[in-house]
């Protein structure tokens, strides 16, 4: 179903709109927030967060513009948040946080990294866009790792990788990243 | 303060975002869960569910009921398996093929899936998830009409998209002969490394043999009588067990010939320049049976270019070799053809008509025209000898060589003039009146190129002959045509247009016909550079 209609849906009947909404994006939503808990929640957690985050679009439903964003984009950014906000809450009642991913990242840091205070939307867009064309698997490791924190080792058992596979590919997209950036620069 | 990709996208819009999320495949998640989710999650928005708060005898109804639909269930169970592998099945090609899921069901992800592994192409949402996920596929500029889609255009759509997933697989060259194709193919990692090449023989659809070279990188084939010769170098970069190999200083030029039913014959790299990097420029079959190969080398005590004619016998032998005493004026790679006592050749020159060179045998005597008309700037794609006749194929375009930035000039001043964007009709329209087709012939006496046929709105692509003696000739029509400006992460504007593949056979009789070949192919922006830079 269309955005606009799926909207229009959760408006005029709000039962039979989630019950559309749910079946279209569950699984993605779960994706989102299953690699965002990563070690640190449990499937019980994962379950809780998934629904968090469809109760919170729907009570956001009215702050949404159609023509600005769709329901895809606002739903796994809200998803990322209360996944963020979950884990925060797991480590503060003793949860055990794996710092891979942080330690990973410090790591690539200097792979592609902008001495800059400020980065205009236009331009970080264009960052979006060039990691958007990356094939598959690379546009894959790299969201998971860098928009959803997710660790090298976790990527790779789903995707039937070894670790070493995926921190290549990761180099090689950071590498054809920093030259797309360099060649903007230029 | 330092930034990385991490802070970059932590930070960005969620309207931003939107193009990575199709990145992430969506996970299984079983239906309990997911009725669990959607309840639990109606609630915390203070949306009442149906058929919560039941009384007590209700639930007792539905135990027993549950009771009965569990002996259902256990023979259901298979087929929720079998449904469950197929939905596994049609997720991973999704992925694989990058093909979008969004506003999918469960049910409509297998029927597409179901469709164009059938090769029927005639489910209603094939074309809509084909269109949605146009935006990362190649052929920039195709437009399908979502109304009425037709099974035929999507097929070839489909096709030319296989040639174009995953790692990046450039088709080189397809050189046709008899009704075959041979087609040839480098592999390449992202950063341009070299994985390894292909040389194909396909027979219509279908894949007849194919031979991979892990250590050439190549440039293009060309079919003898009992074969197919593939020539190019040795790569710049390459991967070897997944590590990045520099090939700096060990560069040479690399032939390979392959038997008509796919045995690698021979393998033989050209060593004998005096300076190192030797790389291949153009090389094809002469009369005799035997090859030419046209290299270069750079001379760094005189900072000199110098290029080679080099035979290799039929059996992979080199023959001879001579140097060339003149400047040949190619920047990348071109083509070459005998012709009498010389060799014809010509080459890409960026912002500069290309031109032909008349080379003799021993390369002693070297002679170039450029190629221009009043008005219009000649780009040649391919060139075949029959022994009296070299035909070359190309396409002309409408700038003079003080309008050097062509086609996205006019793009520009048009929409400076009504100050919105061109439409994409108009845009196709203004692509086709600038691009036209041409088929030109060059005789062993008198020596001009003379063009004998051309279609205006089109680029002429490959040559062959056929076994009746036939001349056919590729020709791609400019079907529709889009602008593109990147901006930020690109210097310059490129026009990009989607293009439906013609043939055009000369018969030896005199007579003409055109085929469609019912493929689409797509007109890109190295051409347009050409004609801007």
């Amino acid at each position: 179903m269309r955005d606009r209609e799926l909207i229009e849906l959760l408006r005029r009947d709000p039962e039979r709109g989630f019950r559309q909404l749910t079946d279209q994006y569950t699984g993605l939503v779960w994706s989102v927030v299953r690699a965002r808990l990563g070690e640190a929640g449990t499937r019980e957690d994962v379950e809780e967060c998934v629904s968090d985050a469809f109760a919170a679009f729907y009570l956001s439903l009215d702050r949404m513009d159609p023509d600005s964003g769709t329901v895809k984009a606002y739903l796994c950014a809200i998803a990322r948040h209360k996944a963020i906000d979950r884990c925060e809450a797991l480590v503060r009642s003793g949860g055990v946080l794996s710092l891979e991913a942080e330690s990973e990242r410090a790591a690539l840091a200097d792979e592609f990294s902008v001495e800059e205070a400020f980065i205009s939307a236009q331009r970080r867009r264009a960052v979006i866009e060039a990691v958007a064309a990356l094939g598959y698997p690379d546009r894959e490791i790299i969201v998971r790792k860098f928009l959803l924190g997710e660790s090298s080792r976790s990527v790779a058992e789903d995707l039937g990788m070894t670790v070493s596979a995926v921190d290549t590919r990761t180099h090689r997209a950071l590498k054809r990243l920093r030259s797309e950036w360099e060649e903007t620069e230029a | 303060m330092k930034k990385d990709l991490y802070d970059i996208l932590r930070d960005a819009a969620p309207e931003d975002l939107e193009p990575l999320w199709d990145a992430l495949p969506a996970a299984e998640v079983d239906e309990l869960t997911a009725r669990r989710i959607r309840e639990r999650a109606m609630k915390k928005a203070g949306i009442p569910v149906r058929g919560a708060g039941r009384r007590p005898w209700r639930r007792i109804a539905a135990a027993a009921a549950c009771l009965v639909l569990a002996a259902v269930a256990a023979f259901a169970t298979r087929a929720y398996a079998a449904e469950l592998r197929e939905y596994r099945a049609a997720v991973t090609f999704f992925r694989e093929n990058e093909l979008s899921l969004e506003g999918l069901t469960r049910e409509e992800i297998k029927e597409v899936y179901r469709d164009i592994s059938a090769e029927s192409f005639t489910c209603g949402k094939t074309a809509e998830v084909m269109d949605r996920s146009m935006g990362t596929w190649s052929v920039r500029g195709f437009e399908l009409d979502l109304g009425d889609p037709d099974p035929a255009e999507l097929e070839a759509l489909w096709n030319y998209r296989k040639m174009n997933v995953g790692d990046e697989a450039h088709p080189l060259y397809r050189v046709e002969q008899d009704g075959l194709r041979y087609v040839s193919q480098v592999v390449t990692a992202y950063n341009g490394a070299v994985y390894y090449s292909t040389v194909a023989l396909f027979d219509h659809d279908d894949v007849s043999w194919e031979v991979k070279l892990h250590d050439i990188s190549l440039w293009g084939v060309f079919p003898v009588s009992d074969g197919v010769i593939a020539w190019g170098d040795s790569p710049y970069l390459s991967y070897e067990d997944e590590i990045l190999v520099r090939h700096n200083d060990e560069r040479a030029v690399g032939l390979a010939k392959i038997s008509s039913s796919g045995k690698l014959l021979w393998k033989l790299w050209l060593d004998g320049a005096a300076f190192p990097k030797e790389v291949a420029l153009a090389a094809s079959e002469t009369e005799n049976g035997n090859c030419v190969v046209l290299t270069r080398a750079f001379d760094a005590a005189d900072e000199e270019n110098r290029c080679y004619l080099v035979t290799v016998s039929a059996e992979g032998q080199i023959a001879d070799r001579f140097e060339i005493r003149g400047p040949i004026p190619i920047k990348g790679k071109g083509h070459i053809a005998a012709l009498g006592d010389e060799y014809l050749i010509f080459g890409e020159i960026a912002g500069e008509a290309d031109s032909i060179t008349r080379v003799s045998r021993d390369g002693s005597s070297v002679e170039t025209h450029a190629y221009a008309e009043e008005g219009l700037t000649y780009h040649f794609s391919d060139m075949i000898s029959d022994g009296e006749h070299v035909w070359l194929s190309g396409y002309s375009m409408a700038y003079d060589r003080d309008d050097i930035l062509g086609l996205t000039q006019a793009v520009r001043a048009r929409m400076a003039e009504t100050g919105e964007a061109v439409s994409r009709e108009e845009l196709t329209k203004l692509t086709r009146d600038y691009y036209g087709a041409v088929l030109l012939v060059c005789s062993n006496e008198g020596g001009e190129a003379k063009t004998v046929y051309s279609v205006q709105g089109s680029v002429g692509r490959g040559l062959a002959f056929g076994g009746d003696g036939s001349l056919i000739w590729t020709v791609e029509r400019i079907e529709s045509s889009e602008f593109y400006a990147p901006g930020q992460m690109r210097p310059i504007d490129y026009v990009f247009s989607a293009t439906h593949v013609f043939r055009y056979i000369f018969g030896s009789d005199g007579s003409l016909t055109r085929e469609d070949t019912g493929e689409y192919s797509g007109f890109g922006p190295s051409q347009i550079i050409h004609a801007g830079s």
